[in-house]
């Protein structure tokens, strides 16, 4: 495989997210907007969108949500952790959730567009789109110099968080993941760890003025590209020079996973990673990507509580997170 | 002169003391004037009020400069985060600084909103043409500055 298909490959390159934050000029930031402006905010932002996008998108106010609710967006990706706690905040999305709009989060609004990694440049194309919809209802704040005023001057200029999400076990295990994420601090890429994801990683731009937004994407995209690159390379030199190690690691992590009685969510979480490099390797048959990310998102505590209907014990959390494993591993074949 | 309530040191200046018959004015050394509690006398007569009432507390330091949202100039030093867009307008030498910093000396050249797109064209060709002057390309900065006079001189939505 090329270079650049690395980022097609589903089980290395998870997804891509767009980010555009955006604020309402002559309001306040932050903790000094009241209530009631707050709330004003949240219908302003839903007009405006429902006159963008034809009526086809509504609020979902989160403080209509329970907490173990606003945690399963949270584990979506489709709201940011800032806004787990957070008041008189709201999602606006319509039928299709990968175009949405945070209100009252890190920014008034954020326009969010998520999708495969290798769509960045259409993702962003979207979140603009709608970005110049809403100027038609709402002034946002702007300066010549620095361009769009965020609430953290981290964000000034474009006001965009461009990132991809890259699964690399190989280049965690062998102790190379701090060298990378050095190597990227130095391009201007900030390397996060990917929430509920062990072993993966966020790549997103580190700065967002001086640079025109396209130019961003590139430099995400670039970037991302590179490290699946390596992290192919060095999967390829393990399994070369290491033969059947590779191969038996991953049927354990089946086995384990396929038997467990009760499994922690730390556990669990590296259960699915083996898992994933499995299918990426062809070792393991029959995984989509899917039904790994799905899998990924039930053994998450906020939405086994969710489906449970109440709290649960941490020995019922872990006998909850073993049933799913072993309902999703059951359908699958013991022999490569 | 020795000290009139010791006896023993000498003394170093006259203090008036509180004592059963009321204020006194005596010649004491530091140690018993400290023991005492005796203030240091100005003049001749009895000590003023202001040097009987305890110091007064330190008028309180000037707030700086305020935006209109509330946030201090202590706070964005102390913060470095803006309590309000005009924040960055209010306090521009403060968070240039700090902008330069995060993000390098950098201007602003991704999309413009649509009712200032002329103004930033504007600003957008004069640095192009200070940066074709400061490298010595004659040529296309003749060009820009072309460009940047018809713009200037041609009104378009946005440029007012």
């Amino acid at each position: 495989m090329t270079q650049n298909a690395w980022l097609s490959d589903p089980y290395l390159a998870l997804g891509a997210q767009v980010r555009l934050g955006r604020n309402v000029d002559g309001l306040p930031f932050g903790a000094r907007l009241q209530k009631a402006e707050a709330l004003r905010l949240l219908h302003r932002a839903e007009d405006a969108a429902k006159r963008a996008s034809g009526a086809q998108m509504a609020l979902v106010p989160l403080q209509d949500l329970s907490p173990d609710c606003r945690q399963g967006l949270v584990v979506q990706g489709l709201i940011s952790r800032d806004m787990e706690e957070k008041d008189h905040c709201g999602l606006i999305w319509g039928q299709d959730k990968s175009l949405g709009i945070l209100v009252n989060g890190e920014d008034h609004l954020t326009i969010q567009a998520q999708g495969k990694a290798p769509d960045l440049e259409r993702l962003l194309k979207e979140a603009m789109s709608l970005e110049t919809l809403l100027e038609e209802s709402l002034d946002f704040s702007y300066d010549p110099q620095w361009g769009f005023l965020t609430q953290d001057p981290q964000r000034i200029g474009t006001g965009l968080q461009a990132s991809v999400v890259l699964h690399l076990p190989l280049l965690t295990r062998t102790g190379q993941i701090r060298n990378v994420a050095a190597a990227l601090r130095q391009v201007g890429i900030k390397m996060e760890n990917a929430y509920g994801r062990r072993e993966s990683y966020r790549l997103l731009n580190q700065m967002t003025l001086g640079m025109e937004e396209e130019e961003i994407i590139h430099k995400v995209n670039e970037s991302a590209q590179e490290i699946a690159s390596r992290e192919m390379a060095w999967r390829q030199a393990f399994r070369r020079q290491h033969p059947g190690v590779m191969e038996d690691r991953v049927w354990r992590a089946m086995g384990i996973a396929r038997c467990a009685r009760r499994m922690d969510w730390e556990e669990g979480q590296l259960a699915v990673s083996q898992l994933r490099l499995g299918a990426s390797q062809d070792i393991l048959p029959g995984f989509s990507p899917r039904e790994l990310m799905g899998l990924e998102e039930e053994i998450h505590p906020a939405l086994l509580t969710l489906r449970a209907g109440r709290s649960l014990s941490p020995q019922e959390e872990e006998e909850a997170r073993a049933r799913c494993f072993r309902r999703v591993l059951s359908q699958k074949p013991l022999e490569d | 002169m020795l000290c009139q309530k010791c006896g023993k040191n000498q003394g170093e200046g006259t203090f008036r003391c509180f004592s059963e018959n009321g204020w006194v004015t005596m010649w004491l050394c530091p140690d018993c004037a400290r023991e005492e509690e005796a203030i240091p006398c100005k003049g001749n007569g009895a000590p003023s009020l202001a040097d009987l009432l305890p110091p007064a507390p330190e008028a309180a330091p000037s707030p700086g400069r305020v935006c209109r949202c509330g946030a201090r100039e202590e706070e964005i030093r102390r913060t470095g985060k803006p309590g309000c867009a005009h924040c960055y307008e209010t306090f521009r030498d403060l968070f240039a600084p700090l902008i330069s910093k995060m993000q390098g000396d950098h201007f602003h050249q991704g999309q413009v909103p649509r009712s200032q797109e002329g103004q930033q064209n504007i600003l957008r060709l004069r640095r192009q043409l200070q940066q074709a002057v400061k490298q010595e390309e004659y040529e296309k900065a003749a060009l820009l500055r072309d460009a940047l006079h018809q713009m200037e001189s041609t009104p378009k939505e946005g440029n007012i």
